[in-house]
């Protein structure tokens, strides 16, 4: 596994036992999360990162979020995978995407996730998994 | 809505062309290898649909092929016959087109890529669609493609929705 990758790893492990804290150490102060396939303004800077985590872990009771394929190239990570997660009010989200990570150094710089945004809040609203859905997140994950 | 996405992306693709793709592999480890290039044949498709050629572009897929084109926000479109169903349904509705890519990045038989669906429709509606996507090929031949986008970006310009400054930040970026 790359180095890239396994940051990236890093953060999913940190993300699934909630630490907020885990997941800012590989980005960096000026970090720009770009979270909405450009639907809604992104994320700019650490501090802005680490309320908008703070404000989604509570929500999740359990987090699935796994990778499926990655690629290089230059400074760039390319991940497809899905944000697969079970709300504390009872939802099962399963939100396919793909992630672009600009790295400086060990560190993101810029994380931009591509999504189709009404899936997630279709599914938090008890919206069921669809065979479409199903069909995208039924691959092996990478490195476990 | 994804049939017009899907049209505009190839049309302004073509409108890219080729020679710019050729300058940015030049300097590419791919291009030291002699063998079949994914971005080539994406590039061929692209070209293809630029001449309004569906059997060329279906040429570049397998009979089995499977394209997601929504996200997984509604059904894939599932083997040749479908996928070439889908492209003669495409309507002119792009009046002008300017898709490019601003990344790629390549890992065995795959292709991801970054880049921005950017064209005028024939209403006049200005619409900006960032986007990733990922192509698996089977030899030549493309076997699954993928792509990731906000289908309300689409819908909400198709509309009339301006362009925000979050699109506008994600697409000024230089073009492969």
């Amino acid at each position: 596994m790359t180095t890239k990758l396994a940051v990236m790893q890093q953060i999913i492990a940190a993300w699934h036992k909630q630490d907020v804290e885990g997941v800012l150490a590989h980005v960096t102060d000026d970090v720009v999360w770009h979270n909405s396939s450009g639907y809604a303004p992104a994320v700019k800077g650490k501090a802005a990162m680490r309320a908008a985590l703070e404000t989604m872990a509570p929500v999740i009771a359990k987090s699935a979020w796994r990778l499926f394929e990655a690629a290089e190239a230059g400074n760039v990570l390319f991940t497809e995978g899905v944000d697969e997660f079970w709300t504390k009010s009872g939802a099962h989200v399963a939100v396919p995407y793909i992630g672009c990570f600009e790295y400086r150094g060990d560190q993101i710089c810029n994380w931009r996730e591509y999504f189709d945004g009404r899936i997630s809040s279709e599914m938090k609203k008890g919206a069921p998994l669809t065979d479409e859905l199903n069909t995208l997140i039924s691959r092996p994950a990478i490195g476990g | 809505m994804t049939d017009t996405f899907a049209l505009s992306r190839r049309s302004a693709m073509a409108a890219a062309g080729a020679a710019g793709l050729g300058v940015a592999l030049a300097g590419s480890p791919l291009r030291a290898n002699s063998r079949f290039l994914p971005m080539t044949a994406v590039m061929s498709v692209i070209q293809a649909w630029n001449r309004h050629d569906v059997e060329a572009v279906v040429s570049h897929v397998t009979d089995d092929i499977v394209y997601h084109a929504t996200s997984g926000y509604r059904p894939a479109a599932s083997g040749k016959a479908a996928f070439k169903a889908l492209l003669q349904q495409m309507g002119p509705v792009i009046q002008t087109s300017n898709w490019r890519l601003f990344d790629y990045a390549e890992n065995g038989n795959r292709l991801f890529v970054e880049g921005v669906d950017d064209f005028i429709t024939t209403a006049g509606h200005h619409v900006v669609i960032p986007y990733a996507g990922v192509f698996e090929f089977r030899g030549a031949l493309i076997t699954n493609w993928r792509e990731y986008y906000d289908g309300r970006i689409s819908a909400e310009m198709k509309a009339g929705a301006p362009l925000t400054d979050e699109i506008r930040s994600l697409i000024n970026r230089p073009a492969i």
